[in-house]
């Protein structure tokens, strides 16, 4: 595959280059948030009450006198983590669990899929809710929440992708040579899958995190002391009129982030694409 | 690409200069002051101290139109049952169809109503009741001493603690009624105006359709008709053309064709609502919302004149934690600067406490042990309790703005002597079941509630005989006995004494509990809602007899 | 066609049964019952256990569960401690509201995600392409609420040209209803059109290029034919695979947007019966969120075996 060639055309683009640097500098700041951070986290100061942009707090300060760029630095900790892990335990288990089903077919395909819609039945909310309740409010098992109740997309996108590609002709051909299971997944299946996974992913990134915000919005996202954009969003949309750089200023930050996930997504899924390479 | 790059920095830069054009507000000045509602207690005066209008407003002006309000979420499921199933908000929004015996001004005085007059026997033990003639209940049946002992004696039946001291009640003629007590109770008058069970109904109606039916539909003889409720939604009134109130000049009331109420759960949407019209009156506003209305073009925010919604923090006291140490409370009260806490984020409608009164009032203490924010002493205090090495506590309340805020503005301060404080907001099962079942460590944020009678409030947060204890929170028996011997008191004047000696005992000397702040009831209205009659009595009732709408 | 639909069916069933058990068991999980919520702290604790003993929640679980199935098996959907009533009188009521915006919104975002995303391909890295796409960037990475909260202020207070909030059902007058529909479906449709563009025209770029596309065009047909037989069929697939997800996306947008414009349906209720611990209720809200999913899996299921015929043959070989 040559993965030297695959970051060549990644970065041949200008939106994929550029919205790979953001997402590098974004998590560079979330773990040097510390350093970085002008202010504690929750270094409140009742006096100075959302404040707009100025000298000394240069995104301005919220309803306790916090400095925004500051929690702004921290927040990105908690949005990306939970993010990244929910997708990955999404991607991950859907895009193995929809590999299983597509390919094997028959009893194994009818079991998962059920279970899929079963597991689709709930809306995200009410899942995150019952997950919340049942083990307890806390960061950990928001991302189960989120992670688990994303993963039908990737089974069912997988899925039908390995179906269509399964009895595509070029398949069966390599049936009829003799190629072997695992082959037949990695060498013809799987590249045809990484497309579709990586465009989910990409979304799914971004969906995380707005899940979060939604989640955050009816009370049952982080919890204080700890931030992260989304609540940021909904904490700062009581003051909508009367200090509404607390709530545009997170909610630009996220679709910001979204953007470059997605744009990195679609450059990912060009560079992956085998027409584009110009091998076929 | 490259133009896909160029929207998003339109985009954003627009945002941007969007944020910054719209916030307005300098953030040097302090919380606005807002104005009080009815510094005066008079009830049905229509001379109004409103100085917006130049030309005198004749009465005929003021018939016609419909009041929108929102009184923030729905949190009743009971209209029209008094003597069934209720809580502090129920029945709030059955104001317009029923009316009580009596009122309390913000004062805390009592006020006739729907009784005439009434008299109290030196000995405390017999009340008599002379009831207004000439009322019917909407249903057309009449009031009278028969109808208002059915309502009291269905109280007394359903076990309501209320009316726990209640012996008897018995009616002498059409109009007068007479009850019996077996002890001194200081409480039921004030219980009578302040408490939904107060509230009287037409027996009739009961009678014929059910208790469930009542749930629904309240009949009473207030100044509006109820018309129809959808849960969670809206709730309709129209005018009751025989309303048996009138007005100075003698003109009939209410002047309003009708009422709606508006549930909405959003403090953003329910602000749009106001400003875009939809909505002409705003109950229990919040402090932000109150600073942002006050002053804006077309809109008045108003406080009641006393404030009446205590918040305290209630420490789990009987099991091994940190709360139930009397040097770890003291050292948590010395490490929070309650007074700037208050006053930066609720300034605008509340004030700091030291105990559950405020200066002027008939029962506050001026003497009381007081503990001044110092971190220093603090540290002092935690290091005698034990922990100068630091130590953790929870801190659980409902998740509401008021409590969040409170306890998030706190967390600072605390961090800062070595408390590390974990806010727990639960909703309100979760913080209900943790209250009075499973309150296992640390402090919880309750007693807000929206009487004028301080002494009331006390007794049922913290009393022995509390309909409702909070889990695993005891005090010493002393203080429980002069929670009785007050309750015993034939008069406030009387009570005043021993009452002073609970504040001391409770937030002074023992710190049983720590008091944070008292709030005023607040509403955010147009200006062209008049005398709307909101918190001219205790918090949360409203009287809107008087209200119209200038044009 | 019809055995595979009925074994569908079959298995539906099962699925709404587990999905109704992991409900009931979430719901008693909980803390705090129906009865505390209900009274609130003011109640006397004897008038607490009372009401328990009347509403049957000190029952062990698998009873309660057990006397709730045999309800619904017979058409009753419990008692609502919340609304003091049949869930069956407040259902009927609310549903028809959400399934309605639901409907409109889900039409709405299928014929523009569709149109727009057909454009963006086709005119690919022209003007048109950059608007779309970048409109459909923004609108996945917007959450429903901010959306909401910012077209309210935009269209309802700044312009005035439309309500706050409300809802009215189209029965009353249907201009009033649209009036008042307006803004909440553009909400919810808003992230879903995003979606089904962007996959319609990754779908259909990829489409172009394979390669019995271009063999159709090395043969001559036309761009019309080529587009409707070959790259539009083709294209479908993912889309439609889509379409099952955006039923549930709905759903659960429908909850925030019926908090925020304030319309009686079915998302609010449920909240507000979770919160007040209104287990039959709530039980009674999932149950027919997840027959609607469950029933637009199917129908999706449906289409993919009309559109792809290789797909149903190749199942079940």
């Amino acid at each position: 595959m040559g993965a030297k060639a695959v970051l060549k055309i990644l970065f041949s683009r200008k939106a994929t280059a550029i919205a790979a640097i953001f997402i590098l500098v974004l998590i560079l700041v979330a773990v040097f948030a510390d350093v970085l951070a002008p202010y504690g986290l929750n270094e409140q100061d009742l006096r100075h009450q959302k404040e707009t942009p100025s000298a000394a707090h240069l995104l301005g300060t919220d309803n306790y006198g916090r400095d925004v760029l500051s929690r702004l630095i921290y927040g990105s900790r908690i949005s990306l983590v939970v993010a990244f892990v929910s997708v990955v335990v999404a991607g991950v288990a859907g895009s193995v669990i929809g590999l299983i089903a597509g390919y094997v077919g028959g009893v194994v395909d009818g079991i998962i899929m059920r279970l899929t819609d079963a597991l689709m039945a709930f809306p995200t909310i009410v899942f995150a809710l019952g997950i919340a309740a049942a083990l307890g409010q806390s960061t950990t098992n928001l991302v189960i929440a989120i992670g688990v109740s994303t993963i039908p997309p990737y089974i069912r996108t997988i899925r039908g992708e390995v179906m269509k590609v399964r009895s595509q002709t070029y398949i069966k051909a390599s049936k009829v040579i003799g190629a072997s299971v695992p082959r037949q997944l990695f060498s013809h299946i799987l590249p045809n899958c990484v497309a579709p996974v990586i465009v989910t992913a990409s979304v799914g990134l971004g969906g995380a995190i707005m899940t979060e915000a939604t989640l955050s919005f009816l009370g049952m996202g982080i919890r204080t002391p700890d931030t992260s954009w989304g609540v940021m969003v909904s904490d700062g949309f009581e003051f909508i009129t009367s200090a509404p750089h607390l709530a545009i200023i997170p909610g630009v930050a996220i679709a910001l982030v979204v953007l470059a996930f997605n744009f990195l997504g679609d450059g990912l899924r060009d560079a992956l694409d085998p027409h584009v390479r110009g091998t076929l | 690409m490259k133009k896909a790059l160029a929207l998003l920095l339109a985009l954003t830069m627009v945002l941007l200069v969007f944020a910054g054009c719209a916030s307005q507000n300098d953030t040097e000045e302090p919380p606005a002051e807002i104005s009080e509602i009815g510094a005066t207690d008079e009830s049905k005066d229509t001379t109004t101290d409103e100085a917006n209008t130049e030309e005198e407003t004749t009465s005929e002006d003021k018939y016609g139109g419909v009041l929108v309000y929102s009184p923030g979420v729905q949190s009743e499921q009971n209209l029209g049952y008094p003597a069934g199933d209720t809580n502090m908000l129920t029945t709030c929004n059955a104001a317009p169809a029923l009316e009580s015996l009596v009122r309390m001004d913000t004062q805390g005085n009592i006020v006739c109503w729907l009784a005439e007059s009434y008299e109290t026997s030196e000995d405390g033990l017999t009340y008599t009741f002379h009831i207004r003639q000439g009322v019917t209940f909407h249903d057309g049946t009449p009031l009278n001493a028969e109808a208002v002992a059915w309502n009291i004696q269905m109280c007394v039946d359903n076990g309501k603690p209320q009316y726990a001291r209640v012996e008897s009640v018995e009616t002498t003629d059409e109009y007068t009624v007479v009850i019996h007590m077996s002890q001194p109770d200081l409480l039921l008058l004030s219980n009578m105006a302040a408490d939904p069970s107060g509230l009287i109904i037409s027996p009739t109606s009961f009678e014929e359709n059910g208790a469930e039916w009542a749930e629904k539909n309240p009949v009473g003889t207030g100044p509006f008709v109820f018309e129809s409720w959808e849960n969670d939604v809206e709730a309709v009134y129209t005018r009751n053309e025989n309303y048996w109130g009138v007005d100075s000049e003698g003109n009939q009331l209410p002047y309003l064709d009708g009422v709606r109420v508006v549930y909405m759960a959003e403090t953003a949407v329910t602000e749009a609502a106001l400003e875009a019209g939809d909505i002409q009156l705003w109950l229990r506003a919040d402090a932000d919302s109150l600073v942002k209305f006050n002053g804006k073009e077309g809109f008045i925010a108003e406080k009641a004149a006393v404030p009446s919604c205590n918040y305290n923090l209630v420490p789990c006291t009987q099991t091994d934690n940190p709360a139930a140490n009397k040097a770890f409370r003291e050292a948590f009260r010395y490490a929070v600067d309650f007074e700037t806490i208050v006053d930066s984020l609720f300034g605008v409608n509340s004030v700091a406490t030291n105990q559950n009164s405020i200066p002027g009032r008939v029962y506050y203490n001026e003497d009381i042990t007081t503990y001044e924010y110092d971190p220093e002493k603090a540290r002092e205090k935690l290091e005698e309790a034990g922990y100068a090495d630091g130590v953790e506590i929870n801190l659980y309340a409902e998740n509401a703005a008021v409590q969040e805020k409170m306890l998030t503005a706190m967390v600072p301060y605390l961090e800062e002597v070595g408390i590390t404080a974990n806010v727990q907001l639960l909703d309100s099962g979760g913080f209900f079941s943790l209250m009075t079942s499973d309150f296992q460590d640390g402090f919880l944020v309750g007693g807000y509630n929206y009487s004028p009678d301080e002494f009331g409030k006390m007794y049922s947060l913290a009393s022995a005989s509390a309909a409702l204890p909070v889990d695993n929170f005891s005090m010493d028996e002393a203080t429980y006995q002069l929670f009785e011997d007050a309750r015993s008191c034939t008069s406030q004047e009387e009570a005043a004494e021993i009452v002073k000696e609970l504040q001391e005992q409770i937030y002074g000397t023992n710190l049983y509990m720590i008091s944070v702040m008292t709030q005023s009831e607040s509403v955010i209205r147009s200006d062209t809602v008049q005398d709307s009659g909101f918190y001219l009595y205790s918090g949360y009732h409203w009287t809107p007899e008087t209200a119209y709408l200038s044009k | 066609m019809v055995k595979y639909i009925a074994k569908k069916l079959a298995v539906s069933i099962v699925i709404l049964l587990v999905v109704s058990f992991l409900a009931f068991w979430i719901m008693s999980v909980l803390p705090g019952d129906a009865a505390l919520i209900s009274l609130g702290t003011e109640a006397t604790a004897e008038r607490i256990e009372e009401l328990r003993e009347e509403w049957g929640l000190n029952d062990p679980l698998p009873e309660r569960y057990g006397a709730w199935l045999w309800d619904i098996l017979h058409g009753d959907f419990g008692y609502s401690t919340h609304y003091k009533t049949a869930c069956s009188e407040v259902l009927a009521q609310r549903m028809p509201i959400t399934l309605l915006l639901g409907l409109i919104s889900l039409v709405i975002s299928v014929v523009f995600g569709i149109l727009f995303g057909l454009v963006a391909a086709l005119y690919r890295g022209r003007i048109l392409d950059t608007i779309v796409t970048f409109c459909a960037n923004l609108g996945v990475s917007l959450p429903v609420f901010w959306l909401g909260i910012l077209l309210t202020y935009l269209f309802a207070v700044w312009l005035r040209i439309l309500p706050v909030q409300g809802y009215q059902s189209p029965s009353e007058g249907f201009g009033g209803f649209l009036y008042f529909a307006c803004l909440p479906c553009i909400s919810m449709a808003w992230g879903s059109i995003a979606t089904i563009c962007r996959q319609t025209r990754s779908a259909v770029l990829e489409t172009l290029h394979q390669s019995h596309v271009k063999t159709a065009r090395a043969k001559g047909l036309s761009e019309g034919k080529i587009l409707s037989r070959h790259v539009l069929k083709n294209s479908l697939i993912p889309v439609i695979t889509l379409l099952g997800f955006q039923v549930r996306n709905l759903v659960g947008g429908s909850v925030v947007v019926e908090q925020i414009y304030n319309i009686p349906g079915m998302g609010r209720t449920l909240i507000q019966a979770v919160n007040s611990r209104d287990t039959d209720m709530a039980l009674a809200c999932l149950m027919i969120i997840a027959a609607i999913t469950i029933l637009s899996s199917l129908l999706v299921d449906i289409a993919y075996g009309i559109v792809d015929p290789r797909i149903r043959r190749g199942g079940s070989q």
